[in-house]
């Protein structure tokens, strides 16, 4: 009983340290910027938001407008997409017993992009959806490219098995690429704004963008949650799932789809933004053990906090110039992973 | 977007050029007194020897070239030394211009050359007696300048105009290599008078008058400014405005909430061929409304060609800025 | 529990299996053999419901297979499979309480006390608790598996499916996992269907076996009605030979290396291999020999090169001394039989023998506390019934000759004496059934053995 008073008391502190993380990271990602705001002022204007004060002072309302217009979207923006990738990298990683999988490897960010780059090239405007013609379809590509790798994988082999899915997605991602690369040849006058995209940012989206990935983010969220005991079984491979009474065909394509669903909304709001679906699963496994039941939420919350950083350190560490958001993740991310690596391969040595 | 492809070729030359420095730095330096020859030589040319060919001179790579006779077709592979070469009467000697290129409205029917990756067999195909190369383009399409060179052609690299004065240094030289130098002086003093006629207009702008312009030469998500060194902060001193990135060098990523605290008066946008309405998106945007440019809806959009192409049109770019920084002072 | 009726399947185009019948029974421990690409592990994946049946059906408990969801299935029966590496640092106790995924109920899958039970008992069980709370990874392969096992049995199942269980563990770790299994089916009424890559091990464990061949069933039943030496070489195309296990009931089946015999061919037992000096007497053979001692070091049966009598006056070696004693004079314990006795060469007298049948090389010593050893080194293969022959008949010889010699045994130092016998044969050369008096090579070893006592005994008159 004492043992599982320390496991208990293991998962109390994960989630205490994470969400403490969290609320760090976004209320220093919200009071830091380019323009200085005190953190008294911060705090004032959300809550005048919330209760819906108004503030005359002319300061005071180039404050709210940054806090509210420009900072807070931006940094629940980089939360959600931070959050989406981390937890799709952590059910990709678990289901195709890779540990060095990633949320693209199915070639749902090249299927988003290649929707987003079109848009862009093309100059589609579709009536209705306005400006936000970019990231619907840049999630229906990202769907439809899902769709055509599992249905590809399934013609392949009827058993589907995971190196198929993987060797599709890698297929399908670099047939994608070349797609978006000769876009990139072809183009003229909309090079900046195609390269902008690729390299992936959460600024300027505004709230409206918000409201495009959080029900995506929701619902993926919700089903991946309600499958990490299968999934927990499934890292011990299909055959051993299957003997533990996992259905296994159903719950693989229920879980890829819904990974897939996050990682394209999140593509499509913010572009491919690398690493932070590879390097916070891993963060979290190594810290707080491989149980997706645990894992899952732990990594849509470090995940979330760790974007807000990171952005926060793209537009602050040359400010008033950014960094793409991308590079900070990498800088910070390739390291981490390369440690990650050399751990690993003297984990095996160990083992068996 | 001209000037996208610029700044891309700019940067990869800066790092050519970096490491050319850091290479041949002891080539230079004995090559110094050569320049300097040289540079009299050339002025020499200009001066007395106008149409008199042979003429010898040298290029910003510093190749030493002697040219026969007066070119007779010619081939520009950068849109400034087109504009530069019509404005000096070359307009029908040009045989070939680069895939950018699209003033003036002759080049419609000339034959395009490619853009970043210069089609040579096109180029030799036309069979020029002069490539009208730029110095922010020679190191990455070096390989292929020299396979020109080797059919017999001579490349002639225009140096790169990093300000005003420069961009008259570029018309001289191209003056020069073409047999035309008396047109090029009379366009130089000609942008001259016209500078000096915009300022003389502006100033009775007082200092407490001045306007600040921010200038958004990338739209949202990857929003962008031209700080100093760059021909629109150049322009903004010939019409007695203040640059609001100033603080900033070059072209470069800006984070959006900068804006906001630089509350400029004036908002220029230069990517109208790239987006349909850049200036209702800069007065829709969210969190912007209350900086002076949007709130007066001083948002314009300003063909980035006028204001960023080291050629005899950088005049007319003074002048359109003038007219919408300053509206009521100025008037032509 | 488990009925197979006329079952094929295989992999997309290529059928493996075909006209699979065969049932097992409740509580049994059921062991499928059979050598590499014969449809084992195939049969094993059609059964666990992997594969599906392309012909036949496969019931469990008088119900199809087809008809149990995924999770009903993983209540009745759980697989153990072959050793695997795995990515990621799952605890002992986390892996084990995947097993309890099919018994988990409702939307939230709660996790209850008998499922905590379960997982407690299981661990007892397969002696795991006290690394309850490491990663896989830090353990052991037999503890590994001993893990997996555990999450098999937290199932709860009714049929155990192991697939070559004990691939890549040692020795020990083999028996330890079998015996627990074995246990499990005495204990728990367990049925276990197993896969085994070692014919002698199913012989051990299996209560009946499956042979494999090609897909099909080749022999079904009691490990020895299966293991015939027949079969067995028919099936692996090898060649072994069958012999019961020392202390179990079971039969076992040894290799034989097709080039062995060749090594050991080419000389002849005779006198020139005898080592005669004034305190020891050996015999070297270039190969070992198949020999039945009946005391002293190395003896009954095994394989010998040295035989080796010492003379020692004091007569204090006994049995456990004698490994010091043979390493003193360079000779490897493994392969020596040795003897001592009070005495000296003088009490030492050999004699070749031959006739139609076989030849033979008698050394017979009379030690001075009366003891009689007789060697006997035969030149041909023998027969276990012929070696037990050849012993007797020597017996026989000795004690008919000493009595017509009128010796009376009158011990002078120490207890009553043992007399020795030691039996060596070649693995090649004619072939010798028995050595009874009444055959050829029993009446040479008695002619020989009677000739070399009275050699001996005439010369101690002297």
């Amino acid at each position: 009983m004492s043992t599982q008073t320390s496991l208990t008391n293991k998962y109390v502190l994960a989630y205490g340290v994470t969400v403490a993380f969290f609320f760090l990271s976004m209320l220093t990602a919200v009071s830091i910027g380019t323009v200085s705001i005190p953190l008294v002022e911060t705090v004032n204007i959300i809550g005048g938001q919330l209760f819906h004060l108004s503030i005359d002072d002319h300061i005071g309302a180039m404050h709210t407008n940054i806090i509210v217009d420009i900072r807070l979207p931006r940094v629940l923006l980089a939360g959600l997409v931070g959050g989406s990738l981390a937890i799709s990298g952590a059910v990709f990683q678990g289901l195709l017993q890779n540990p060095l999988a990633d949320p693209y490897i199915l070639g749902v960010s090249s299927g988003a992009s290649v929707g987003a780059v079109a848009t862009l090239f093309f100059n589609i405007s579709i009536p209705l959806l306005g400006l936000y013609t970019l990231p619907v379809l840049s999630i229906v590509t990202a769907l439809l490219t899902m769709f055509v790798v599992l249905f590809f994988a399934r013609q392949a082999d009827r058993a589907m098995r995971v190196e198929t899915i993987i060797l599709t997605g890698v297929i399908f991602s670099s047939f994608l690429g070349s797609f978006i690369s000769l876009i990139i040849a072809l183009t003229d006058d909309r090079l900046q704004q195609i390269m902008g995209w690729l390299l992936g940012s959460v600024s300027m989206r505004g709230w409206d963008y918000i409201g495009i990935i959080l029900p995506f983010f929701i619902i993926g969220t919700l089903i991946l949650l309600m499958n990490s005991k299968e999934l927990n079984a499934l890292v011990f491979g299909e055959a051993r799932a299957k003997h533990l009474g996992v259905d296994v065909q159903k719950r693989k394509i229920i879980i890829l789809v819904a990974g897939s669903i996050l990682t394209g909304a999140a593509v499509a709001v913010s572009g491919a933004i690398g690493f932070v679906g590879l390097v916070i699963p891993h963060m979290m496994r190594r810290l707080w053990g491989p149980d997706h039941r645990h894992l899952l939420p732990l990594s849509i919350i470090t995940g979330a906090g760790f974007l807000m950083l990171t952005d926060l350190v793209s537009r602050t560490i040359i400010s008033p110039s950014v960094l793409p958001i991308g590079v900070i993740t990498a800088l910070i991310g390739a390291p981490v992973f390369a440690l990650i690596l050399m751990k690993q391969r003297k984990g095996m040595r160990g083992g068996l | 977007m001209k000037r996208l492809i610029l700044l891309l070729l700019a940067v990869m030359l800066s790092a050519g050029l970096l490491i050319g420095c850091g290479a041949g730095g002891s080539d230079s330096g004995g090559a110094n007194d050569g320049t300097d020859d040289q540079t009299e030589k050339t002025e020499d040319n200009g001066e007395s020897e106008a149409s008199s060919f042979p003429v010898t001179v040298t290029d910003a790579l510093d190749n030493e070239m002697t040219l026969e006779k007066k070119p007779e077709r010619i081939v520009s592979v950068i849109p400034s030394n087109t504009e530069i070469a019509f404005k000096l009467g070359l307009g029908e000697k040009l045989v070939g211009v680069s895939d950018h290129d699209n003033y003036p409205k002759e080049v419609e029917d000339k034959k395009r050359v490619g853009g970043l990756e210069l089609n040579i067999e096109a180029i030799i195909d036309l069979k020029p007696d002069l490539v009208l190369a730029h110095a922010s383009s020679a190191e990455s399409s070096g390989e292929g300048l020299q396979q020109i060179r080797d059919a017999g052609v001579p490349v002639f690299v225009v140096s790169e105009a990093k300000d005003i004065e420069g961009t008259y240094q570029t018309i001289k030289q191209i003056g020069n290599v073409t047999g035309t130098s008396d047109k090029a002086d009379d366009v130089i003093s000609d942008m001259k008078d016209d500078f000096a006629s915009i300022r003389d207009q502006l100033d009775e702008v007082d200092n407490d008058e001045r306007k600040s312009v921010f200038f958004e030469v990338s739209p949202a998500p990857k929003l962008s400014t031209a700080g100093t060194n760059t021909f629109f902060d150049a322009l903004l001193q010939v019409i007695h405005a203040d640059n609001a990135a100033a603080d900033m060098d070059g072209w470069t990523p800006i984070d959006p909430e900068a804006v906001l605290d630089m509350n400029p008066d004036v908002i220029v946008t230069t990517y109208g061929t790239a987006e349909d309405n850049p200036v209702d998106n800069v007065l829709n945007r969210d969190g912007w409304g209350d900086i002076n440019a949007v709130a007066n809806e001083n948002v314009y959009n300003v063909d980035s060609d006028l204001v960023s192409r080291p050629g005899p049109r950088l005049t007319q770019g003074a002048k359109e800025l003038a007219n919408v920084v300053y509206p009521d002072v100025f008037d032509e | 529990m488990l009925t197979l009726k006329s079952v094929a399947g295989g992999y997309d185009d290529k059928q493996v299996i075909q006209d699979m019948n065969f049932s097992v029974f409740p509580g049994e421990f059921f062991g499928i053999l059979g050598p590499n690409g014969s449809g084992k592990t195939t049969l094993l994946k059609l059964i666990s419901g992997l594969l599906p049946c392309s012909d036949g059906s496969i019931q469990l408990d008088n119900q199809d297979l087809q008809q149990f969801s995924t999770k009903a299935l993983a209540r009745k029966m759980a697989v153990l499979p072959q050793l695997t590496s795995h990515a990621f640092p799952y605890t002992v106790r986390d892996t084990v309480a995947l097993g309890r995924y099919a018994h988990l109920q409702g939307v939230f899958q709660t996790w209850t006390a008998e499922d905590e039970r379960v997982v407690e008992t299981v661990m007892e069980q397969t002696h795991i608790t006290g690394f309850q709370h490491h990663l896989l990874q830090e353990l052991s392969g037999g503890e590994q598996q001993r893990v997996f096992l555990a999450q098999a049995l937290a199932q709860e199942p009714a049929v155990l499916l192991l697939d070559e269980p004990t691939n890549h563990l040692d020795l020990a770790y083999q028996k330890d996992l079998l015996d627990l299994l074995k246990r499990m089916v005495r204990e728990q009424h367990l049925t276990v269907v197993a896969i085994f890559h070692d014919v002698n091990l199913a012989s051990l464990y299996g209560d009946r076996l499956l042979l494999m061949h090609g897909g099909q069933v080749k022999a079904l039943g009691r490990p020895d009605g299966v293991l015939t030496e027949s079969v067995v070489n028919d099936v692996y195309q090898t060649g072994v030979k069958k012999n019961p296990h020392p202390s179990m009931a079971k039969p076992q089946m040894h290799l034989i290396p097709s080039d062995y015999p060749s090594v050991t061919k080419g000389f002849r037992l005779d006198a020139s291999m005898l080592d005669v000096q004034p305190e020891r007497v050996t015999f070297i053979s270039p190969a070992p020999l198949r020999t039945f001692a009946s005391h002293g070091w190395g003896s009954g049966i095994g394989w010998n090169r040295y035989v080796v009598q010492w003379f020692d006056a004091t007569c204090s070696a006994d049995i456990e001394t004698m490994g010091d004693y043979l390493a003193r004079d360079g000779f490897d314990p493994a392969q020596t039989i040795g003897m001592v006795t009070a005495g000296s060469i003088d009490n030492t007298v050999y004699y070749f023998g031959e006739n139609e049948a076989a030849s033979l090389l008698t050394v017979v010593t009379v030690g001075q506390e009366g003891t009689i050893s007789v060697w006997l080194f035969i030149n041909g293969i023998m027969t276990d019934e012929a070696f037990m022959q050849a012993m007797m008949t020597a017996a026989e010889a000795k004690t008919q000759t000493l009595r017509e010699l009128g010796v009376t045994r009158t011990p002078s130092i120490g207890p009553y004496p043992e007399d020795r016998i030691v039996v060596a044969a070649l693995q090649y050369g004619p072939n010798l059934p028995g050595a009874g008096m009444t055959i050829d090579l029993g009446q040479l070893i008695h002619d020989c053995v009677c000739k070399a006592l009275w050699k001996r005994m005439q010369s101690n008159d002297d």
